[in-house]
């Protein structure tokens, strides 16, 4: 592609893809933080990650205002609108992500180590499930590539599966065991936080796809 | 810095040798109109002697009952002696010559005028004003000098004396000359007129205009709006151009030669005159008609057409009227031209003595700029003032046509 | 969405030469019935060429040459010697870029092209004719007051409503648009628009514009040209959100290199 004649109007558009990946790499970060805060349980660990969430914070309000001065003064169209129109739905769902991250690391710190490892185990394994989609998402969007968004889209599956077996697991002892019903409650809600980044994920492989294609697909005939 | 000082200077150095231009020019003008006019203000009036005259029967070969046809058949020179013999008592036969000499040869004419229009007056005595002779008229203006020897004067000592007498009765008068705009040209200088040569010029123009305007406009259009760019094209735009320079004389050759000698169209007729003057004007007319017809923006064509209008359509109802303001103003300067051009009709005889007012353009005639040079040639003084009158009347009409050019081209820039 | 079944016009094969220098090259474009089609691309890549091919105004012009197939309603050759050129412009009529309504007066104006089409035979019949012209075309109520005014006393979009009217009044089936509004300031060009949009209810209307925006504004079809080439034609939405040739995306983008 071309570059734009109009100077000014293309560097705002490359300030947001700019933008957009330094909050992306921000993003990765706190989630793998988040994920080791579920095994360390250290409090410094929720700290870094608290700033993390600043600074996620700063830059999607820096891409909302970026993206809203280029519609207002330049009328984006075709590929250009699709960016804007991509990178203020991706911010958006990059910085519940972010919120997921400081909530999850919140209740990793505050909760008991008093679970079984098996569980502790799964939780990782969903944990490192979730990374690998967001990191898979991330790059099929800044690489444009069609087919690993879908890929990541389809992943999601895999990633409700585990977090269903997790809560069966965690229910089923807690219903035995009533000592770790607040442990388990917690990770419960750590597990859920974790599904929740995945439909997130979810959500930004659906708006790369439009990004690229110019459509929005059904995610039913995705996942078949 | 230094450059705006010059730069202001040169502005100014050439402010005013446009000013000096501009008052060189209407000084020169102002010269040339008060020359004409001194000289030729003379023309409007004629001197008159104020005489008695008795219609008296003896002398007269009709009466109050006569018919109009009579009347102008008989002759009244008898009539004109008696007024002299009543009026200057006691003349031998030298003088009575030459008293009679002071009145206008047209004497009798005069008098016959007056009687066709009142015919009571038979038997009766009038106060007349006679118009005087033409060398007369000259002295009393002050255009003949009275004091040089007898033998270089037109008027005779005894003619003087017979002058100073009337003046003392105060017989000698002044009328306003509306003769000069009435009567056709005269051997006698007192009772020449321009209105011949003003009806000369006015058929030629006419049919000046009735050939050259139509086939002028025509022609444009064709060139303009049908024929496709090409050889033969600017083959014939640089004829015409060319044509326009042509000296008028030639012009006439052609009027000699082809209408005269090949169509065998009668000599001295404002007819060939008018015919050969339209040859003249019709590259003027072309010229000018073609770019009214360029001055026409393309968008109105392509508006016309794309209504579903034919070509002939939108030339004629679209691009000819828009064009025939310009063409008209390049028209009415082609006639003013033409008015004032001489040598083809000299060619055509058309510069001739004619005394006969033309009725038509097929009467024998002569134009205004020709009657102009005939009477400069002519060896009387009277004519003198009669030729700058002339040139008075005729630079009227010139300023007359190209002021309408300039009127008729001011109201096309408000229409656009 | 276009209907793709009913078309007003089809052309194929279309190649124009102005001497020797091609202005189209192979172009093949049909334009659908009731909708408005327009043709955008930067200057000089021969949208105005191909749409004074429509009506035949490039007759007009001695070195250009047109070849192709133009079809209309299916049935009729636009370029066959059969159909006299008077008469195709009565079906298919045009608006130009610079606003050239006749020096004459606005009732004047609308009533030429049905007088010189013998289309009315009354006096009345014309006046009809000539208020419901200026009616369809937005101008009644301003100019009812005036008709007999010289028309180049209105303003300019007044001047180009007009110019609609007087294209109307023969009932064409088909209006061309050469780049209408760029003479014109914002709000006499909103007005135009509006007008096209209420327009192609009863016509159908191609137009060239140089303005992207205006594209997409009022067409349901857009075809993009370059260098006498075809280069996209689709629905305007799907055009301006993802156009298949990235010649296209440039362009509409600002990309001009």
């Amino acid at each position: 592609m071309k570059e734009h004649t109009d100077k000014n109007f293309e560097s705002r558009l490359t300030t947001i893809r700019d933008q957009l990946s330094e909050m992306s790499a921000v993003v990765e970060k706190q989630l793998s933080l988040a994920l080791n805060c579920i095994k360390s349980k250290d409090s410094d660990c929720s700290n870094t990650i608290q700033n993390l969430d600043l600074q996620v914070d700063d830059f999607e309000k820096a891409v909302r205002d970026e993206c809203f001065e280029v519609l207002t003064l330049h009328r984006p169209v075709a590929s250009d609108l699709r960016l804007v129109f991509t990178a203020l739905k991706v911010s958006k769902e990059m910085e519940r992500i972010g919120d997921h991250c400081r909530g999850l690391s919140n209740k990793a710190i505050m909760s008991k180590s008093d679970l079984d490892p098996e569980i502790m185990e799964e939780l990782a394994a969903l944990g490192k499930s979730v990374l690998s989609v967001v990191h898979e998402v991330f790059d099929s969007l800044f690489a444009g590539n069609q087919e690993k968004a879908k890929e990541s889209w389809r992943r999601d599956l895999e990633i409700d599966k585990l977090y269903k077996s997790i809560l069966k697991t965690l229910i089923d002892k807690m219903e035995k065991n009533d000592s770790i019903i607040e442990t388990g409650t917690q990770h419960i809600l750590i597990a859920k936080s974790l599904e929740r980044i995945g439909d997130h994920a979810g959500n930004i492989a659906e708006e790369v796809i439009f990004n690229i294609s110019g459509q929005y697909q059904d995610i039913e005939k995705i996942r078949v | 810095m230094s450059n705006i000082k010059k730069r202001l200077k040169a502005e100014r150095r050439f402010k005013f040798y446009g000013q000096l231009g501009v008052f060189l020019s209407l000084l020169f003008v102002t010269l040339l109109m008060l020359k004409i006019f001194t000289t030729g203000s003379g023309a409007f009036f004629r001197t008159t002697i104020e005489a008695d005259v008795f219609f008296d029967p003896n002398f007269m070969q009709v009466d109050k009952n006569s018919s109009d046809k009579e009347i102008s058949r008989a002759s009244f020179e008898a009539l004109a002696d008696s007024v002299v013999n009543n009026n200057f008592k006691d003349l031998n036969e030298d003088q009575f010559i030459k008293v009679r000499e002071m009145f206008t040869r047209r004497f009798d004419y005069q008098l016959r005028d007056y009687f066709l229009d009142n015919k009571d007056d038979y038997k009766k005595t009038v106060k007349l004003k006679i118009t005087a002779s033409s060398d007369l008229d000259q002295i009393v203006k002050g255009n003949y000098p009275r004091n040089v020897p007898e033998e270089q004067r037109k008027i005779n000592d005894y003619q003087l004396s017979i002058l100073d007498e009337l003046n003392k009765q105060e017989r000698i008068g002044s009328t306003f000359n509306f003769w000069f705009f009435t009567n056709g040209d005269s051997r006698d200088p007192e009772t020449a007129g321009i209105w011949g040569a003003i009806m000369g010029s006015f058929y030629a123009l006419m049919v000046c205009l009735a050939f050259a305007f139509p086939i002028g406009l025509f022609a444009s259009v064709y060139l303009e709006e049908y024929t496709k760019p090409g050889k033969i094209t600017d083959l014939i735009e640089v004829n015409i151009n060319n044509l326009a320079a042509v000296p008028s004389i030639v012009f006439g050759l052609l009027g000699l030669g082809m209408l005269i000698g090949v169509f065998n169209m009668p000599y001295q007729v404002p007819l060939v005159g008018g015919l050969t003057l339209g040859f003249m004007t019709l590259p003027t007319i072309i010229i000018a008609c073609r770019s009214s017809l360029r001055a026409v923006p393309p968008s109105i064509r392509h508006g016309a057409l794309a209504l579903g209008a034919t070509k002939t359509q939108t030339t004629f109802h679209h691009v000819v009227p828009l064009a025939l303001p310009g063409t008209l103003t390049g028209t009415i300067i082609g006639m003013a031209q033409a008015l004032g051009e001489t040598a083809p009709l000299l060619m055509v005889g058309m510069v001739a003595f004619v005394m006969e007012i033309p009725g038509g353009p097929l009467d024998p005639a002569t134009g205004l700029p020709s009657q102009i040079y005939l009477w400069s040639e002519s060896a009387e003084r009277g004519f003198i003032e009669k030729t700058s009158a002339g040139i008075m009347l005729l630079l009227l009409f010139l300023i007359l046509m190209n002021l309408t050019a300039v009127l008729i081209r001011r109201k096309v820039e408000v229409k656009w | 969405m276009v209907d793709n079944n009913n078309f007003a016009l089809k052309t194929n094969n279309v190649y124009v030469h102005y001497g020797n220098k091609m202005a189209i090259n192979n172009v093949a474009l049909d334009f659908p019935k009731n909708e408005v089609t327009s043709l955008i691309g930067p200057s000089g890549c021969g949208k105005s060429t191909f749409l004074r091919c429509l009506n035949r105004m490039n007759d007009v012009i001695d070195s250009c040459k047109v070849e192709g197939s133009f079809i209309m309603n299916n049935t009729i050759d636009i370029y066959s010697d059969d159909l006299p050129i008077e008469n195709l412009r009565e079906k298919i009529g045009m608006v130009f870029q610079k606003p050239n309504p006749f020096p004459k007066s606005i009732y004047e104006n609308v009533a030429y092209g049905p007088k010189i089409h013998g289309v009315t035979s009354s006096q009345s019949e014309l006046d009809d004719l000539v208020k419901e012209s200026l009616h369809r075309a937005g101008l009644y109520d301003e100019v009812k007051d005036r008709l007999t005014d010289v028309a180049t006393g209105l303003s300019g979009g007044q001047q180009q409503r007009l110019c609609i009217a007087r294209a109307i009044s023969i009932k064409p089936e088909i209006i061309l648009m050469d780049e209408p509004c760029s003479a014109l300031d914002p709000i006499a060009t909103a007005k135009i628009e509006d007008l096209i949009n209420e327009l192609k209810e009863n016509y159908t209307i191609i137009i060239v514009t140089h303005s992207m925006s205006q594209a997409s504004r009022v067409s349901t079809k857009t075809a993009f040209f370059h260098l006498g080439n075809l280069i996209e034609e689709g629905d305007t939405s799907k055009i301006f959100t993802k156009p298949d040739k990235e010649q296209t995306n440039d362009y509409i983008t600002g990309r001009f290199g």
